[in-house]
């Protein structure tokens, strides 16, 4: 405020230095020379600095939004990319062909694990395999043969409910998968088993004889009583 | 205990958990009656067999088993009266624990 009401006085200030030469007083022409000059100076340097601060908070601003949308189509852009980069190809196809999904097995039998794996770019023993099961963790990495058959034997496997799952990796980082579940039980634990008939007409097992063991991998209760 | 395991089957109709009931052996004349309006499994102990000596039971109770055939835990039915609502609750969720539903 002060600068802008000084500069608004800058002609009339001109006019007495004119004024004053007249008198030819020298020292007081040259202190309002001084004067005149750095009113002069902080007139436009003021403006300027606004106009230039202005201008380049305009800038700024349009830069940062420039920038943004600019560092976040590029982003997208990059994600994109990746994305289309990371799904160049379909998946290997992956299909487990035993054990039984929904199977309850013996912890001591032998196990025969079994797939079928392919991929549409690369030999089926190209493909980096995995099988997994939550209970044990990985169980192989053998790559399958060349039509695509993987295989491996366990003479046993720990008691439990297993998730099972084959990973199939090809070499553009495509993941197939296949998972299954099932049951494997330790006969040493189990209850003594029996067989009795199901006498209940309304019942859907009415005339079968059942067994503890036709309820491996399931939960049961057993209620005893009798009715007279 | 049949409405039990309909309401399990209506709420967690993926669970599986089975209710069965096994009558004592000689009193084979009470099965009419105890399967009167029931859809559950009643097995009918004979004295070849005797489940409840073979399993150590007592009268009214419910052996739990998990899925790996393996003795999970007994809840009696004498001592907890399933008409009160506490008792009810238990069992179910003792059911719900094994199947690791709760």
């Amino acid at each position: 405020m002060l600068f802008s009401g000084l500069c608004l006085q800058g002609p009339l200030l001109a006019f007495t230095l004119r004024g004053m030469r007249a008198f030819e007083n020298r020292y007081l022409a040259l202190l309002w020379g001084f004067l005149l000059a750095f009113l002069a100076y902080s007139c436009t340097g003021g403006e300027g600095t606004q106009e230039n601060d202005s201008q380049e908070r305009q800038q700024e601003e349009n830069n940062n939004q420039g920038g943004d949308d600019g560092v976040d189509d590029g982003n997208d852009g990059e994600a994109d990319g990746d994305d289309d980069d990371e799904a160049a190809g379909p998946n290997p196809v992956v299909s487990i062909e035993s054990p039984e999904d929904g199977g309850v097995y013996s912890k001591n039998q032998t196990f025969v694990f079994q797939a079928q794996v392919a991929d549409a770019e690369d030999s089926p023993q190209a493909l980096t395999l995995e099988w997994r099961s939550n209970v044990f963790g990985v169980l192989n990495n053998q790559s399958s043969n060349s039509q695509g058959v993987a295989y491996f034997v366990l003479s046993s496997l720990m008691a439990g409910n297993h998730t099972l799952t084959l990973s199939a990796t090809d070499s553009d980082g495509n993941v197939g998968t296949d998972s299954i579940a099932f049951a494997v039980y330790d006969p040493n634990n189990l209850v003594a088993d029996f067989s009795l008939e199901d006498v209940n007409p309304t019942s859907a097992t009415y005339e079968e004889f059942v067994s503890p063991r036709d309820y491996l991998g399931r939960i049961s209760a057993w209620y005893f009583g009798h009715s007279t | 205990m049949d409405d039990l395991q309909k309401e399990i089957v209506e709420e967690y109709p993926d669970s599986e958990i089975q209710i069965i009931g096994i009558n004592g052996a000689g009193h084979e004349s009470g099965v009419e009656t105890a399967a009167d309006g029931r859809d559950l499994p009643l097995l009918q102990d004979r004295e070849g067999v005797d489940v409840s000596s073979l399993w150590d039971v007592t009268y009214r109770d419910v052996i739990i088993l998990d899925e790996q055939n393996e003795y999970y835990t007994t809840y009696n039915l004498t001592s907890n009266d399933l008409s009160e609502a506490e008792k009810y609750a238990a069992l179910k969720a003792t059911l719900l624990a094994a199947a690791g539903l709760n």
